[in-house]
């Protein structure tokens, strides 16, 4: 259904109601910015990289011909244009806001569920996909938070299914492991 | 007695034998199934907690470079068009060169051109020298700044990440 309502919005757009362009910007910013996030792992250059992706989309908004998801499309561009970002910047750099960004080993004991806020459930999770490799950590965003498909994930990233699939299940496990005391009791398995 | 009898002739049958990896099948259906079920539960903690958000002001940013996009003018002669052009008069230009050679042509042709390059001669025989000099030399130059972009366009693709 959204699919058709982006096509309708895309079609104004392109007969000159440019001023439409919002909505499609308002609807899928956030999840742009959390795929370059998980390029970049730095607020100011993934806002940036958002933008400038957006603005590259509606200035070649008259190439897309429907053939794929407009996310799809868009997430694509999103992609190389923090991969072209992270490959002009080079260095390592750490993030100011270290409270997100510290490192800890897969080792690291973690605080048991019943201490944690919602706040800082939201910060584990974060930590754990960022401990991920960096394309584990986006084909886990592409995949279950924006539920996009094997294939589509290939459209966006350009690596083979056999490849999707392997990172993916191994990132899946690191998860599991992970976050498994933040999934319901009767989930946990007994070892 | 007889019911005795009869649960002790009961016992002695033996029980239907499932096939040998009947276990081995119904542990790995429970593994899919637990599978599967942490992987919703996984989905769930992780869409819950991992979307990132963005400032409110973000879409007006995009929208304000958007309405920048449209004021671009386009010039009325495009760059392949004065391509296109200078490649005509460079070619003009060395025909009227080589008119001197009229055997190099076949009869009927060569006749046409010589007219042509008659007629040329005495619109250009106005023209001052250093202007049809300059002229000659800026196409040229164009032609040849044509030439090196699509070059280095070409190069550029080629040497672009593969996606």
């Amino acid at each position: 259904m959204k699919e058709g309502e982006d096509q309708f919005y895309i079609n104004k757009i392109k007969e000159g109601n440019t001023d439409l362009y919002a909505v499609l910007v308002d609807r899928y910013k956030n999840m742009a910015y959390t795929i370059a996030m998980k390029v970049l792992g730095n607020k100011d250059d993934s806002q940036d990289v958002a933008q400038e992706s957006f603005i590259k989309a509606f200035q070649q908004l008259h190439t897309f011909k429907g053939n794929s998801k407009f996310s799809t499309w868009l997430y694509t561009i999103v992609y190389r244009t923090a991969i072209s970002k992270w490959k002009g910047n080079r260095l390592e750099t750490q993030s100011i806001d270290d409270s997100i960004h510290e490192r800890f080993t897969h080792e690291q004991t973690f605080q048991p569920y019943n201490q944690l806020q919602i706040k800082d459930e939201q910060e584990f999770v974060n930590q754990a996909i960022q401990r991920l490799p960096r394309t584990e950590a986006l084909l886990v965003t592409l995949f279950y938070i924006n539920e996009s498909s094997i294939k589509e994930i290939r459209e966006i990233t350009g690596l083979s299914l056999p490849n999707i699939k392997i990172k993916l299940f191994r990132a899946r496990k690191k998860l599991e492991r992970d976050l498994k005391f933040l999934m319901r009791p009767e989930m946990i398995t007994r070892e | 007695m007889r019911k005795d009898n009869l649960k002790i002739l009961l016992k002695k049958v033996e029980l239907e034998q499932p096939s040998p990896d009947f276990t081995t099948e119904i542990m790995e259906e429970l593994k899919l199934q637990q599978d599967h079920v942490l992987k919703s539960e996984l989905k769930s903690v992780l869409q819950r907690n991992s979307e990132e958000f963005l400032p409110s002001n973000f879409t007006h940013v995009v929208m304000t470079e958007v309405h920048c996009e449209k004021i671009i003018v386009k010039p009325i002669i495009s760059k392949k068009a004065w391509v296109i052009i200078s490649g005509c008069f460079t070619a003009m230009f060395t025909l009227l060169l080589s008119m001197e050679n009229r055997n190099v042509l076949p009869g009927g042709v060569t006749a046409y051109f010589v007219s042509l390059g008659t007629t040329l001669r005495m619109l250009l025989g106005s023209t001052s020298t250093l202007f049809l000099i300059s002229f000659f030399s800026v196409s040229v130059l164009v032609m040849i700044d044509y030439f090196f972009q699509s070059i280095q366009k070409t190069q550029s693709k080629n040497n672009s990440p593969v996606s």
